[in-house]
């Protein structure tokens, strides 16, 4: 457990460099984007008013308020949104490639550590969970910022306030943020089996090579249609499980992929891989 | 301790931020409506379900009250709601009782019937058609439309005997829809009332007839109304009840919504005979009965405001007029809904004033209160509609 610990602290403290600047983007973007956007409104709502002799009031029936939900649709707000995601999917292999590719060919220091090698496997799943749970939590802390900043920028009369609950509802965010608890453990658990899966397949091609690249995808596509597999067959038999079945049968093929993948790559760090 | 900080601190914005999340989501839903009771005793409540919602500025909620507990459904986890916890009570008992017979078919009540002995279920199976007018010339029209194909399923309880056929339905290109209102079995024939949607003539209710012993189609008849009103003839029976019905009530002329959204019916109603086939015309007195409550078996109920609550009974078969009065039921000018179950009146009615949703249960033979409460949200502000209340 200790060497777990040191392990994922080790894997965390590599990438953090990146990720202070990926949270410095997000909040830059974002503060400035709340600032400008609110600004910007206030600015054409008090030309337009000015032009047509109207009040605010009068300006919000006519042309509707400004709320959080039109700012969380601007490039200010979804463009470090994409950018954090994308840079989290890169990593997601560069936090292999880079041991083999990188500097003095650290893979072959970390194979050497006299720990189970699977705890290498589970350090890095771990940090790339917490990168993800760590940016869900700073979009969280950024919203009720932003929704203060833009409460304060726009007159009340232009504004339609929101609150962070309803705000949540909408597009991307409720993937972020699922209503309820155990959404969260069922969507962000499809998440961490996806990661699995990623890495399971990095270390086949680790481990084979080029007839490697051909087992990852093979692996990848019986995993996808294995997961797939209950939906359509159900759509076939005329919607014959009711959703709790179906979403129990995906539960247990979850648990059945999860454990394959975390023997299989324990199997191929232990016996197949090579430096 | 110093080397773990990055990630000791990144640990604690995660677990604080999320954890936090969900707690206040928890706090904020749990405490915000409450049902106090006033009169009597909360286990009247456990055959009682009442379907309401709140509004305030960006908020909207659907909330259910049942055997006492409140239910709002966006809160719901999702293993609630794929469990089927957003369905109606009754096709919840289905799905408990009858889990394999309701697999594959439609989860909504108008096509189910149940008695003591059978269940049954109408539903349909669409087919995309095609008529292709000047074939192979440059005028050539594609018409795209769908075909229906009646599936029908039933099933004696006692013995597990099921009769289950696909009967060719109508296929005209004219019918842009078919609403299944309800299914009846009378005798060893089933029977659906069905609203046929047109692209070129009225819409018009059919009832048909299917032999249960091989699901022929043996009947079709065009239910007909004399006078019809723009909008078309409406069923005043509930759809969602299951249980054997003895007559359909239909309001075909004009029928009005005074400002509580109550309906007065047109002082001409339509009673279909479910055993004779036969259409009859009744004519009320509006003023003198009140607003339309609801159709129970041979009876149909209006309500008047006068002195606490009066409802008045209606009997198809003899046209007397039973009244009963509950005095201690004050109701003001709101949408009041109502029904008669085992010699109890039960009432659920939006209170304007105080913003909240009046339920009121009591005895018909004696008129008095068994049991009064309310529902109300902690915010003033925040609006409560009820849009059913089913009794069991």
């Amino acid at each position: 457990m200790k060497s777990y610990v040191k392990l994922v602290n080790f894997e965390f403290n590599r990438y953090f460099k990146i990720y202070v600047v990926l949270v410095g983007i997000t909040i830059l973007c974002q503060i400035t984007g709340v600032i400008f956007e609110g600004l910007r409104f206030v600015k054409e709502a008090q030309e337009t008013m000015q032009h047509e002799m109207i009040t605010m009031e009068q300006y919000a029936m006519n042309y509707g308020p400004i709320s959080m939900y039109d700012f969380i649709e601007t490039i200010w707000f979804i463009g470090p949104v994409a950018i954090c995601i994308v840079t989290l999917l890169i990593y997601m292999l560069f936090i292999w490639y880079r041991d083999w590719y990188g500097k003095h060919t650290f893979i072959y220091r970390l194979l050497m550590l006299p720990v189970e090698r699977l705890n290498i496997y589970f350090a890095k799943v771990t940090a790339i969970f917490l990168f993800v749970l760590g940016l869900v939590s700073l979009q969280l802390i950024l919203l009720i910022i932003e929704n203060n900043i833009l409460t304060r920028l726009v007159p009340e009369a232009l504004l339609m306030e929101m609150s962070i609950t309803s705000l949540l509802t909408f597009d991307i965010l409720i993937i972020l943020y699922p209503p309820t608890f155990s959404e969260f453990l069922l969507y962000y658990g499809a998440g961490f089996l996806f990661i699995l899966v990623v890495f399971t397949m990095i270390l086949l091609e680790r481990s084979f090579r080029i007839k490697g690249i051909l087992l990852a995808a093979c692996y990848g596509g019986v995993i996808f249609a294995l997961l797939l597999a209950p939906i359509l067959i159900n759509e076939s038999l005329n919607d014959y499980f009711y959703p709790i079945e179906i979403l129990a049968i995906e539960g247990i093929l979850a648990l059945m992929i999860g454990t394959v993948s975390i023997m299989l790559s324990r199997f191929l760090l232990n016996k197949k891989i090579t430096v | 301790m110093k080397k773990y900080l990055n990630l000791l601190i990144t640990l604690l914005v995660i677990v604080l931020m999320i954890s936090t999340f969900y707690i206040q989501k928890v706090i904020a839903n749990s405490e915000a409506i409450m049902l106090k009771t006033t009169v009597g005793d909360e286990v009247e409540l456990r055959n009682v379900v009442i379907d309401f919602s709140m509004w305030n500025r960006d908020l909207y909620k659907s909330v259910r009250l049942e055997e006492g507990d409140l239910y709002v459904m966006e809160n719901l986890s999702v293993l609630s709601r794929l469990s089927g916890a957003e369905y109606s009570p009754e096709i919840k008992n289905l799905l408990k009782n009858q889990r394999s017979f309701l697999r594959t078919k439609d989860l909504s009540n108008a096509n189910y019937f149940e008695d003591e002995r059978y269940l049954a279920y109408v539903g349909f199976e669409y087919n995309p058609e095609v008529i292709i007018e000047n074939k192979g010339t440059p005028n050539q029209v594609e018409h795209h439309y769908y075909s229906y194909d009646f599936v029908i399923d039933i099933l004696e309880k006692d013995t597990n005997k099921r009769w289950s056929y696909t009967v060719d339905g109508p296929n005209d290109i004219d019918i842009s829809f078919i609403g299944i209102e309800d299914v009846q079995i009378l005798g060893e024939e089933l029977k659906v009332l069905a609203q046929f949607y047109t692209w070129e003539t009225p819409k018009h209710y059919q009832w048909l007839t299917f032999k249960m012993a091989n699901g022929e189609i043996s009947d079709s008849k065009l239910i007909m109304f004399e006078n019809e009103s723009d909008e078309g003839p409406r069923l005043l029976n509930d759809i969602n009840n299951l249980k054997p019905e003895q007559y359909y009530i239909f309001s075909s002329g004009p029928e009005t919504v005074d400002e509580s959204g109550n309906i007065v019916p047109s002082e001409t109603l339509y009673v279909f005979n479910l055993k004779t086939e036969q259409m009859e015309e009744i004519q009320i007195d509006v003023e003198k009965l009140g607003y339309f409550v609801s159709v129970e078996q041979s009876n149909i109920f209006f309500a008047q405001r006068e002195d606490g609550l009066t409802i008045n009974a209606y009997n198809i078969e003899n046209g007397t007029v039973e009244t009963m009065a509950f005095p201690e039921i004050k109701s003001n000018d709101d949408i009041i809904f109502a029904q008669l179950k085992r010699g109890k009146l039960y009432t659920a009615f939006h209170d304007e004033n105080s913003n909240q949703i009046n339920i009121c249960i009591a005895d018909v033979d004696t008129g008095d209160l068994i049991y009064e409460g309310y529902l109300k949200h902690e915010l003033q502000d925040v609006e409560m509609y009820i849009s059913s209340l089913k009794v069991f």
